[in-house]
């Protein structure tokens, strides 16, 4: 790893300690350096700068967030004697809620995924996200088979300030039922 | 016997309900039209006959 200092001019009308009258390195135990952000290897879409009261992070794969908005919620489902909560049912019936605070504060959520499974072979299920606060289905996951499986949900929808999701599931086909152990939630 | 609660919604009216039984239509009216796809049960009794 080919690490550099490089030169700076301190001054303390600008926030320095002292006044450089010549470039001087920078010294990594007390320096620090005033920029509005940072671009790594010169690309436009990996960056790291200030935005209003906050840091924001950019690269490729997360878009842009901020600390506050890189989280996991992960959602275990079961009852006092299963590891889960099942469903024979066509018609999607209400497993658990939470809260979800907007994608103003938040962003919409990057990845959903339901850890879920039927109990036979033939089983064919989903399970769905819904925003209950304003009727809306955020997305839809299917699965086949009775071994545990992690799926994913694609969302749209993310109202922009604080609703109630639920998680729903259903047994769409085949034998047996479905069974959903957990959803997990990525920013 | 196990009796479902669903909550279905009401395009029309824009409001919830909810019924034991499936319904086709809300239950104000008939010509007032629900939404199939969020229909959801939200409760499950189990009630044992004595």
């Amino acid at each position: 790893m080919d690490r550099v200092r490089p030169l700076k001019i301190e001054n303390t009308s600008t926030g320095g300690s002292s006044n450089d009258f010549l470039p001087t390195e920078v010294n990594p135990a007390q320096d620090y350096l005033d920029a509005k952000g940072m671009v790594f290897d010169g690309s436009t879409t990996i960056y790291v700068d200030r935005s209003s009261t906050e840091l924001k992070f950019t690269d490729t794969i997360l878009g842009t967030k901020s600390p506050s908005q890189l989280k996991i919620l992960e959602i275990p489902i079961f009852t006092a004697t299963n590891p889960y909560i099942d469903t024979g049912s066509a018609t999607y019936q209400l497993v658990a809620r939470f809260v979800y605070r907007g994608t103003t504060e938040l962003g919409a959520p990057r990845t959903v995924r339901a850890i879920i499974q039927g109990s036979a072979v033939t089983t064919q299920g989903n399970a769905r996200l819904f925003d209950v606060t304003n009727s809306v289905i955020l997305g839809t996951g299917s699965f086949t088979g009775n071994t545990l499986q992690l799926i994913t949900i694609p969302t749209t929808g993310w109202n922009a300030n604080a609703a109630i999701i639920e998680i729903h599931i259903n047994q769409s086909a085949g034998a047996g039922n479905t069974r959903l152990s957990g959803i997990s939630i990525q920013w | 016997m196990v009796i479902y609660t669903y909550r279905g919604w009401c395009i029309t009216e824009e409001c919830y309900f909810f019924s034991e039984s499936l319904l086709t239509a809300c239950p104000n009216s008939e010509e007032h039209e629900i939404d199939v796809e969020k229909t959801t049960i939200v409760e499950t009794k189990e009630i044992t006959d004595s």
